[in-house]
């Protein structure tokens, strides 16, 4: 045990009780107790740089999406004609009071960008919460009763494997129509395949150590050893998933939005806005670039995130 | 005969293998087991990898369903009795304390569970037993904050012991409950398992595979090989005077720290007991010193043997004991 | 004659975040050609380390310092990684606990016994398998030219077990250590594979350092015998010497924790050592087994060497050898 930071806390009075007393004193280490893990994971945290750096730019985004109206210069839908596509403030041209330059409809871009994080992230957490509930349920499941029960889950897994999410989404929002709620249940209803393969190998390991069957010795029922015994243990895997899953649903999003499948103009989505832009590729690549920058930037936060968490809890369970 | 706990010619057999184009095949992990366990006294189940003593630790426990015979604690059938009814009165001590506490869970959590999952009284009471239970069990009270990670492998199974009596069962099945640790930390737990059974009137069924230590607890001891008991005595008896070839050879293989003696030859060849695909008759006669021809065609009959029994052709004749 | 394996002085240090780890410290031993040396302790006591540690197998940031390491004539304390490599499987070989994991699973048991061999000799394949096969049949094993295409997971523990001895022996090593080989093995099979290596000992004339918690195996296989504790040899002799009068207190409650049949008394308490083994990190001195020690008094913060009472009879143990003798026998077993 390599830990040995933690301080000694101070023993309380303790009664002599007959032959307890005798034991007693024969056993108690002076030693210092190692840090607990969650103390222990929060130490690792700090020190690698994934984590801090990709929890960080999210963090940034994140704050800017929630205070998007205190930070943003102008309205986001308001449409400026004689003034538009002002270039960024980098180039010859620009106008100081858009920042980023204006869009064709002559709406300021940074404040476009300010509010798109806002669905961006939405439809990302929505969505992970979504197909993370359902993948979660689906893998515990399996992996907690095994047999028959498993071969059917694993066969709906792979079922849903083998679709083409892109042209399910695709098609199913082209019948019911694009919107952001849309988007959120139907990425939410497809999306959720790793996390019942991560969480069922998870659920299949903690099944199979001994304080599971001590509780079943105890009398568990089977609701409360998956919910109280076994969650607690696969919970890091969910963490990390969830945070690739983020990425992989904004990235839908953005391309669903792109498609004219998803969120509908004239709202702010970073994708939606690469569609309008496409057009005005050759001359004024800016137009694709920021939101296209923007969207990379977060993407990359939640993927450094997500492996630096991974790499954190990993050595922690070779115990 | 007041048997607390009794297997009637109780079976498990796994079906394994098997995917979709090839058959199962069944594993007879227990094949046919009779066994009593007086109130108050300790049976000790021996036996080496794939004998089924584990399986039999499940079984006792009631977390495996006998597909054969029947387990019966005080004559009820164990299967009838209502998993929470159960649980007041048989509990298991496993062998890894690594892998036996749940490390996301305070060892107040770990040793009140008992108390929360059969409700029995509130937080107050709850504390007051988890603290109760650790002078029992000569841990400090301090350490009920903790964490299993933060705990050494001698303190883990103190902690185990004490969930496992904070119900006050009658029964405690101990799954090789010292093999995992250090031998100095392994007298510490064997003197407090000890200890405690004296002091609360417990009953226990050791498996271990370490005759020396099964040797000074328990009072019976039955001897396993796949899937039977091949031999069933008192201590003493047992260990003085072996009757089956395998008892006889398990016993030789017990390496005491005794430095006039060697390593000794026990001539068991080298085959190994597969318990997919045991060995007809008896099932140990391809490894036996001393098979005969129809050991490998009839399996034995348990044959009474002091106050125990043991399955051997060569003690069904009268006149064929060896010494 | 001068000894097959030389070691003065080991040492090993491993640099951690919050100090850096002591877990061998300062551990000296020889063995002799046909002669069996067991290091016995507990977990932590660093016996696995040093076997590592003279095979250079240690990891990466693991510091090791000897005034002498030397296995036959070749002198190995200030050996290259590829100098290793060639003392390795040739001059000294190794066995290790878990026959489950030390064989490659991806292939045969006789692809991976000749390439131990080929490896260290400009030999045919063809000569390779023969010796493959001798030494499959030196070791128990019938069949072994069909046992040359199994794979170790058609294998049980104990023949898996003979195979890693087998392949061991390919390259006819000086040295064999073995660490914890009979361990994961059950008992009857322990016994079997014991006395084959004792067995093969005597025919090659190797010299065998064996590794090892169980005192048991210790005392039925040892000629010789060293015992660690927090990184300390703090014991070591012949063994009968050791087993009959142990001059060390925690050799002393090693061996009452142990029931013997026949001579322990049944549903007594066993001896037992209270406490824990100290932390290895950090600065250390004195003896490092004081805490734990009913006989420990304040000289015992400041002792800490290794008293050489000749013929190789040491210990590490502030009281002199008849204070030692006069509370062993206040301790009755």
């Amino acid at each position: 045990m390599a830990d040995v930071s933690a301080t000694a806390p101070d023993a309380p009075a303790e009664p002599a009780v007959g032959g307890a007393a005798r034991r007693q004193a024969a056993l108690d280490p002076a030693r210092a107790l190692a840090p607990s893990p969650t103390a222990r994971f929060f130490r690792r945290a700090r020190g690698h740089t994934s984590v801090t750096f990709g929890g960080g730019m999210l963090l940034a985004i994140l704050l800017m999406a929630v205070f998007a109206p205190l930070l943003a210069p102008h309205d986001p839908y308001a449409q400026d004609l004689f003034n538009r596509l002002s270039p960024p403030f980098w180039m010859d041209g620009a106008d100081p009071n858009h920042l980023l330059g204006t869009d064709k409809l002559g709406r300021d871009y940074l404040s476009r960008i300010i509010y798109g994080a806002q669905i961006s992230l939405l439809i990302g957490v929505a969505t992970a919460f979504l197909s993370g509930v359902i993948g979660s349920a689906l893998g515990v499941t399996a992996g907690y009763f095994g047999g028959r029960v498993d071969t059917v889950i694993t066969f709906i897994i792979t079922t849903r494997l083998s679709m083409p999410i892109v042209l399910v989404a695709l098609a199913i929002v082209a019948l019911v129509g694009g919107s952001l709620e849309a988007v959120v249940l139907v990425l939410g209803f497809l999306l959720w395949d790793r996390y019942a393969v991560v969480m069922r190998s998870a659920t299949q390991q903690a099944r199979n150590m001994d304080y599971v069957s001590a509780a079943r010795a105890i009398g568990c029922p089977t609701w409360r050893i998956v919910l109280s015994e076994i969650m607690p243990n696969v919970i890091n895997n969910l963490i990390v998933i969830a945070t690739f899953e983020v990425a992989h649903a904004i990235l839908l999003e953005a391309a669903l939005s792109f498609l004219g499948l998803g969120v509908q103009p004239p709202a702010p989505s970073w994708g939606l806005m690469i569609a309008e832009g496409k057009e005005f590729l050759l001359f004024d690549p800016w137009v694709i670039a920021i939101p296209g920058v923007a969207l990379s930037i977060l993407v990359l936060a939640v993927n450094m995130l997500g492996d630096g968490i991974r790499d954190i809890s990993a050595p922690e369970n070779r115990s | 005969m007041s048997a607390i706990l009794e297997t009637r010619d109780v079976e498990c057999v796994f079906q394994v293998g098997g995917g979709f184009l090839s058959k199962k095949r069944p594993l007879h992990a227990v094949n046919g087991v009779s066994l009593q366990v007086e109130k108050g006294s300790v049976l000790g189940l021996v036996g080496e990898s794939g004998c089924g003593k584990s399986t039999m630790a499940k079984m006792l426990l009631g977390l495996q369903e006998p597909t054969g015979g029947e387990v019966l604690f005080d004559g009820q059938p164990l299967s009838a009795m209502d998993r929470l009814a159960r649980a007041r009165r048989v509990q298991p001590i496993f062998q890894d304390p690594y892998s036996s506490l749940n490390p996301r869970k305070s060892i107040e959590d770990i040793v009140t569970l008992p108390l929360r999952v059969h409700k029995v009284g509130g937080p107050a009471e709850w504390r007051a037993r988890a603290a109760e239970m650790m002078d029992l069990v000569g841990l400090s009270r301090r350490y009920l904050s903790s964490y299993p990670s933060q705990l050494s492998g001698g303190q883990r199974q103190r902690v185990a012991i004490a969930r496992a009596l904070s119900m006050k069962p009658e029964v405690v099945i101990c799954d090789e409950p010292t093999s995992a640790l250090d031998v100095s930390v392994q007298s510490q737990i064997l003197n407090l398992l000890i200890d405690l059974r004296k002091e609360l009137g417990l009953t226990y069924v050791l498996i271990s595979h370490n005759l020396a230590v099964v040797e000074h607890i328990a009072s019976r001891v039955a001897v396993m090989y796949l899937g039977r008991i091949v031999e069933e005595k008192e201590t003493g008896a047992l260990f003085g005077n072996p009757e089956h070839p395998y008892t006889q050879a398990l016993l030789d293989s017990v390496l005491t720290p005794e430095p006039d003696k060697s390593v000794p030859d026990t001539q068991l060849g080298a085959t190994f007991p597969n318990p997919l695909d045991p060995p007809t008759g008896c099932r140990f006669h391809p490894r036996c010193p001393h098979v005969m021809p129809e050991c490998s065609t009839i399996p034995p009959a348990p044959v009474p043997s002091g106050d125990g029994f043991v399955e051997c052709h060569l003690r069904e004749k009268p006149g064929q004991a060896a010494a | 004659m001068s000894a097959l394996l030389e070691v003065i002085d080991l040492t090993v240090d491993i640099p951690l975040t919050d100090g850096v780890l002591h877990p061998v410290r300062g551990i000296s031993f020889s063995i002799e050609r046909g002669e069996t040396l067991c290091v016995v302790g507990e977990s932590g006591c660093g016996k696995s380390l040093t076997s590592l540690a003279i095979m250079g197998l240690l990891p990466k940031r693991a510091k090791r310092e000897a005034s002498v390491l030397r296995i036959g004539d070749v002198d190995i304390s200030k050996a290259s990684q590829r100098q290793m490599a060639n003392v390795r499987g040739n001059h000294m070989a190794m066995i290790f606990q878990e026959p489950m994991t030390s064989l490659n699973p991806a292939y045969t048991v006789g692809n991976q016994l000749e390439e131990a061999y080929l490896r260290h000799r400009s030999a045919s394949r063809q000569e390779a398998r023969e010796r493959a096969i001798y030494l499959l049949e030196k070791v128990g094993i019938t069949g072994a030219a069909e046992r040359l295409k199994q794979y170790p997971h058609q294998l049980s523990g104990g023949l898996r077990q003979r195979v890693m001895i087998a392949m061991a022996l390919m390259c006819g090593p000086g040295l064999i250590i073995a660490d914890e080989p009979t361990t994961a093995l059950d008992v009857t099979i322990q016994a079997q594979i014991l006395l084959l290596l004792a067995e093969l000992q005597r025919e090659f004339e190797m010299g065998l350092l064996l590794i090892t918690h169980d005192l048991g195996v210790v005392a039925r296989v040892a000629d010789r015998v060293a015992v660690m504790y927090a990184g300390q040899i703090v014991e070591q002799g012949a063994a009968k010497e050791v087993f009959e009068r142990p001059l060390h207190p925690y050799t002393r409650g090693l061996m009452g924790c142990i029931p013997i049949p026949g001579k322990t008394q049944r549903g007594g308490h066993l001896g037992s050592i209270p406490g824990l083994v100290p932390s290895l990190v950090g600065d250390m001195h004195g003896c490092a087994f004081r805490d734990r020690c009913s006989h420990a008094r304040a000289s015992c913060a400041e002792f800490d060497q290794l008293k050489d009472l000749g013929g190789g009879r040491a210990y590490r143990c502030v009281m002199s050898v008849e204070d030692a003798a006069e509370t062993a026998r206040e301790t009755v077993a």
